[in-house]
């Protein structure tokens, strides 16, 4: 009887313990989450900050963390990230400068923590990024995310090659085209005709003509080439000619260009995606994609334990709870009961 | 007047108790994994719903470059392999499961499903991914299930099916114990009850017991080859124990290209048993009658446009390559461990460190079982499953994608083998505590796992 009572004692600490633990978690309260990574947006360059609406789904904030990589060069290994209330014109709320150490390189989460902005919760927030040094270009390359679907592509290269006109051949796998990620180097976007000619394969007379859609350079990073979706284009061949101004370099590999086919979202759903409001560069919002980063708070047990029952439903975690408490027992019973112990009815009569 | 053994009745009490442990930790998982979060059960779900709407025979049509523009690939394949049906009812069926999938927070929890919850069609989940080609047998046992319970919702009838998997789960534990005890024989019953416990716990194993997934099933047909070999190595096998062991493999090649493993264990269970001259003479005939039925196995696969079948010597050469490269063994090692949400997260460092000393304590520990054990039966049975692990292993490495549930098929080996390498490996006074210290590990890391792993990654980690 002892160890039979051992035995669901036990299974008691593990199951209620690791539920314990749980709620002791810290989970990120807002979260791009998304693999692998794909697109870093470019190096940081000074007055062209990276930045990124978003909604703080809590009511404390005390850290976001940004995806980052650096980028081959020699500029100051620090970044800055401000946050603002509302927007890019709006009250800055806090300042974190942070020195990744030197065997830092990413890619990774970088955090960067502030003392605690209290009652945020459903507030409209923005943060921004840039480097340290506000005369050089920063090496630190933030990664971000398009909401739609990514189709067809060729990985990031191991070359840069110099060219006015680049052309390239595509299969669409998806309908909905909507764009092409190109992996680019020294790209001034205003100092010269810059944009993206798509014909289908064959054909003389253009389909699409995209552009990007800001006016930030672009350093060992994506440039973004938007269009107008092409509603069919599954399983159809393209060319793509893109004209970049002058200086401009693209990256290649063996296998050819590196780009990447995005796909949707639909065009209604340009700027908002829950409690994201989009990317920005320098100042000017960039549809369709956000940066990847996560929100923290301080932690509060009582709102994980919230969140936690809201979503899986306090029965479930109950029944859980006590199922496998009940199985853990019994498990641990039939090792740990003793011969004696056993029913009567289990012995020769 | 019942003569068995006073140990065998008090363990078979000590069995009945374990085997309802193991259903309510089956059961656990059922309710706790969230429709959809099983690895392709969106593509298997949609299989069966097909055979459930009366859709069984293979089509013979043929679809040209001019049809993929017009139709998803994804509906392509399923035209392709069901007579009959017609494109409007192949879309039904994924919008149902789409619908069902949004409903469900599958994007918000899988990492790397992209971020729109928009989508239209599975290409738009995973381009280039079907089941449609999987061998039948999974999707005939299932449908039966959908068919009855037909008028219920999606979610409910995803709920239906997988109980089949907690059935099969609670089938191959049974099984397991029944091949640890003709191996550790009747005066091991503690033993037979440990490998059957480890195999329940294993949590990765367990999860299989709430996944609409044709993998419960390969695994439970290879369990039931192996204990049916093991029979027959031990001679303890009856006409009808063989008749069985032939049926069984049969059943496992025509559930799943990873459970081929099946006729190699049938016919390494032949080979192994001790001779005698009736069988000795005989045992040749096995080897062209194996291979005949692996060419006749991977031309009903092929027919199937089964891509586990290598298409050419260059994709043959691939997989070697893979094979040697150590990324396959990476992979499964990482995925077997549990990989959470559609294994887009990972365990932590340290769990695969600590696993990774348990397995090679454990392959030590049973190399020098078998070393200690008598000449006879028992060491041709740890034989049996040593080789058994070998032969899945090298299938998975061999079909080019390292998947931990494709190993799952061999985990009445691999049970026997931990207990037999960890604990009957040392001298009896050390045993008790071995065996209880490794019960007591085994029920904190399945509490961590369900908690701390999935029950934290399937609730809370959610993207926006």
């Amino acid at each position: 009887m002892r160890r039979t009572l051992l035995a669901f004692a036990l299974a008691l600490v593990f199951s209620s313990g690791f539920l314990l633990l749980v709620t002791r978690s810290h989970p990120a309260s807002l979260e791009i989450r998304t693999q692998p990574w794909q697109m870093p947006a470019g190096k940081l360059f000074h007055g062209h900050a990276i930045g990124q609406h978003f909604v703080c789904p809590t009511n404390s904030l005390t850290e976001i963390q940004v995806a980052l990589v650096r980028q081959p060069g020699d500029s100051g290994r620090g970044l800055r990230l401000t946050l603002k209330s509302e927007g890019p014109a709006g009250e800055v709320l806090r300042t974190s400068e942070v020195t990744p150490a030197a065997d830092t390189n990413g890619p990774a989460f970088i955090a960067f923590p502030f003392t605690e902005v209290a009652d945020m919760a459903d507030k409209p927030l923005y943060f921004e990024l840039e480097g340290l040094q506000r005369d050089q270009l920063s090496d630190w390359s933030p990664w971000i995310s398009w909401r739609g679907i990514t189709g067809a592509g060729k990985p990031w290269g191991d070359r840069y090659v110099a060219s006015e006109t680049v052309r390239d051949e595509v299969l669409a796998i998806q309908d909905d085209w909507t764009g092409v990620a190109l992996a680019v180097d020294g790209l001034n976007v205003p100092a010269g005709r810059c944009e993206l000619i798509v014909r289908e394969s064959g054909q003389e007379e253009t389909l699409r003509i995209g552009t990007v859609t800001h006016a930030s350079p672009i350093a060992a990073g994506y440039a973004v080439f938007t269009f107008d979706p092409i509603e069919r284009s599954r399983w159809r061949d393209y060319e793509l000619e893109f004209v970049l101004p002058e200086g401009a370099r693209v990256v290649e590999s063996d296998r050819g260009l590196s780009a990447l086919s995005l796909h949707g979202p639909a065009p209604e759903a340009t700027v908002e995606q829950g409690k994201l409001g989009g990317l920005t560069r320098a100042g000017r919002i960039v549809p369709h994609r956000d940066l990847i980063f996560r929100t923290y708070g301080t932690p509060d047990a009582e709102l994980v334990l919230g969140t936690l029952l809201e979503r899986a439903g306090t029965w479930r975690i109950a029944l859980v709870w006590l199922l496998s408490w009940i199985a853990g027992g019994l498990a641990l019973r039939s090792f740990l009961v003793e011969r004696e112990e056993l029913p009567l009815d289990e012995f020769p009569h | 007047m019942d003569v068995r053994p006073q140990e065998t009745r008090a363990g078979s009490s000590r069995f009945r108790w374990l085997l309802v442990a193991t259903f309510l930790h089956g059961l656990v998982y059922l309710c706790i994994l969230p429709p959809w979060m099983g690895e392709d059960e969106p593509w298997h779900f949609e299989n069966l719903t097909h055979v459930s709407n009366g859709y069984w025979a293979k089509s013979e049509r043929v679809y040209e470059m001019e049809d993929q523009r017009e139709i998803p690939l994804t509906q392509i394949q399923a035209l392709r392999r069901f007579e009959g049906l017609d494109h409007e009812q192949a879309n039904e069926v994924q919008q149902e499961i789409l619908g069902s999938m949004r409903t469900n927070h599958f994007w918000r929890r899988v990492d790397w499903a992209g971020r729109g919850d928009r989508v239209r069609n599975f290409d738009e989940v995973a381009w280039g991914f079907s089941t449609s080609q999987q061998p039948p047998l999974y999707y005939f046992v299932t449908a039966p299930i959908a068919a009855l319970t037909s008028s219920l919702s999606i979610e409910a009838r995803l709920f239906a099916v997988r109980g089949l998997s907690l059935l099969l789960y609670l089938a191959t534990v049974v099984l397991v114990v029944r091949i640890a005890r003709q191996i550790f024989g009747s005066d091991g019953e503690t033993f037979s009850l440990l490998a059957g416990f480890l195999a329940a716990w294993f949590p990765m194993h367990a999860r299989m017991a709430a996944v609409v997934n044709n993998d419960v099933l390969a695994r439970f047909l290879v369990t039931l080859v192996l204990y049916l070999a093991v029979r027959v190595t031990a001679r303890t096998a009856s006409r009808k124990h063989a008749i069985a062991l032939g049926i069984a493999c049969l059943l496992a090649i025509a559930t799943k290209t990873t459970a081929m493993s099946a006729l190699a264990i049938a016919v390494l269970g032949v080979v192994l048993a001790p001779r005698e001259p009736p069988v000795k003479s005989r045992k040749w005939l096995l080897i062209p009658a194996g291979l005949l039925v692996c060419v006749l196995a991977v031309i009903f696969w092929q027919s199937m446009n089964n891509p586990a079948v290598p298409y050419s010597v260059q994709e043959l050469a691939k997989r070697f390559d893979y094979a040697l490269s150590g990324r396959g063994f990476v992979e499964v090692r990482d995925s077997i461990l549990g990989s959470f949400n559609w294994e887009s997260r990972p365990q932590p460092g340290w769990v695969r460190f600590v696993f990774g000393f348990g397995a090679i304590s454990a392959l030590v520990g049973a190399i020098v079982a078998w070393k200690r054990a008598t000449p006879g039966v028992e060491r041709r049975l740890l034989l049996l499953c040593a080789l058994t692990i070998l032969v899945q292993f090298s299938l998975i490495l061999l079909r080019g994608v390292g998947k931990g549930r494709y190993l799952m098929p061999a985990i009445g080996a691999i049970a026997v083998l931990v207990v037999a390498g960890l604990v009957r490996v040392l001298p009896e006074r050390r045993r008790e505590l071995a065996g209880v210290s490794l019960v007591l590990l085994w029920v904190a890391y399945d509490a961590m796992f369900l908690w701390a792993g999935l029950v934290t990654n399937q609730y809370l980690g959610w993207g926006d």
